[in-house]
This record gives structure tokens, sequence and C-alpha cells, in this order.
């Protein structure tokens, strides 16, 4: 399939949902994680490790 | 950061502009890949299983992300759209595509509701920085976690699992279900302080 074929079905997808809006501001107090806010594109995003650990822990609820 | 190019840009230069759709696609699409082939092997070695995906299933999920992030998630949101937001996207997109194939529609719900909520973990685990200490370990799934805290963080990740099997494929909830992922992060965090 190519990229502009994937895209139609991907437009065409999305088009059917119905998405709820952001109506809240959480202004959460910082948490432990909140120290490492990151851009994605600056992590190893979906690394296999991840993905290992994921599965792993996912499968044993 | 990330040393591909994409259209003589590196990647952390492409402007997050719907117009970049094709560059964000091309920078996403090899991290896609490797989520789906982990849950298959994984899926392989664990229950002898060969799951089949349809075609381009990674592609689709690629522009499915970024055309729902562009047409619906940032236009209503002042602030960047953090992990949790990430995290929602991607699971409700996967859902709404059900990638993994089954000849029983029932099972192929339970695969989809798996793979979708391994799909958000990897992304949030993936996007904190573990302590030297719990480097193995999963976020929230740590040995310094508390277990009773442990023990109720699974049984809502169990039912939120069932609600992605039995959720209306069109409805994509991506606040509401980030708040719940935020919720579960918060918790999580919580629990490795000292009661």
């Amino acid at each position: 399939m190519s990229n502009e074929e994937a895209k139609l079905i991907a437009l065409q997808a999305i088009n059917e949902c119905q998405f709820d809006v952001d109506v809240t501001d959480l202004n959460i107090e910082e948490t432990k994680f909140d120290n490492d806010e990151v851009d994605a594109c600056q992590v190893d995003l979906f690394n296999k490790k991840s993905n290992d650990l994921a599965f792993k822990y996912v499968m044993s609820l | 950061m990330s040393e591909n190019n994409h259209g003589g840009l590196p990647s952390s230069e492409i402007e997050l502009k719907e117009e970049n759709l094709d560059e964000l696609v091309a920078e996403r699409l090899p991290k896609i890949e490797i989520l789906i082939n982990s849950f298959i092997e994984n899926y392989e070695r664990d229950f002898g299983i060969k799951l089949s995906i349809i075609e381009s299933a990674g592609l689709i999920l690629c522009h499915s992300y970024y055309l729902a992030v562009f047409k619906h998630i940032k236009p209503t949101v002042r602030k960047r759209i953090n992990r949790y937001k990430m995290c929602s996207v991607h699971e409700l997109v996967t859902i709404k595509h059900q990638i993994i194939e089954h000849s029983d529609p029932k099972t192929r719900r339970k695969l989809n509701a798996e793979f979708a909520l391994y799909s958000g973990q990897s992304l949030i685990n993936s996007m904190i920085s573990h302590d030297k200490d719990d480097e193995h370990g999963f976020y929230i799934d740590s040995a310094q976690i508390n277990t009773a805290v442990e023990r109720n963080i699974k049984r809502l990740l169990r039912n939120h699992r069932r609600w992605l099997r039995i959720k209306t494929l069109d409805d994509l909830p991506v606040f509401v279900n980030a708040h719940f992922h935020e919720a579960i992060g918060i918790l999580a965090s919580a629990s490795y302080e000292k009661i």
C-alpha cells in the first residue's frame, strides 16, 4: 500500500470519529515523573526494552 | 535526539504543522513498526501463536495519529501535548483500526485491546527517565513500588483493558482517556513515596 493510500484510509477513519474537547486545566502538583518531561523526538520512543516491559506488564494483568 | 533526517531537516527541527505530516510520519514509522513487531514476537514466544496484522498497519496508525492530533487535539489545547495525551491518541486510533486480525470478532477485540494498552504503556515508559537503581523496572511495576497501590493500579488497568474491548470504535474520547492515564501516572508516582 502506498503512503497516499494509507493516508486516505487514515483520513476516512479519523473523519468517522467523534472526539471530545479539553475543558479542564488539571494543574496537578508535580510528580516524580514530571521533572523529565521531554519531547517525543528527544527520547527513544517505543524502544525494545519499553516494549518488552509493557508487554510483560499488560499480559500479567 | 534522533539522528534521522527527513526532507533535509533533522527530526527535531521539523515543525509540528499539518503540512509536514509526511515528514512526521516518515520519522515515526520505524518506531511504530518496532512496536508492532515486538508485540507479535513476544506473543508468539509466550503463547505460540503468530498474529497477523492488516496491510500497512504501521503507516495507517502513523497517519491516523498525526491527523487526529492536528485536526482535533492541537486546536483545543493551549499547552504542549504531553505523554498522557499521546498515549491516549495512540490507544484510541489503534482500537479504531483493529490492526490485529483474527477470524473471531471477540478475539480480535481482545487482541487489539491488549495491543492498544501495551502501545500506550510503552510510550509513557519510554518517555520517563528511570532511576539508576530502578533502571530495569517498569514505571508502574517497580521493585520500589508500594504493593497495595500496585494491586489497585492493576485492577484499574484491567478494567481499562475491558473498556477498550467493548467501546464503540468511532468514539475517541482522547482527553478523558488522557486524564485516566495521567491519574494512573500520579498514583504510580505517589506510590514510590514511603508510607
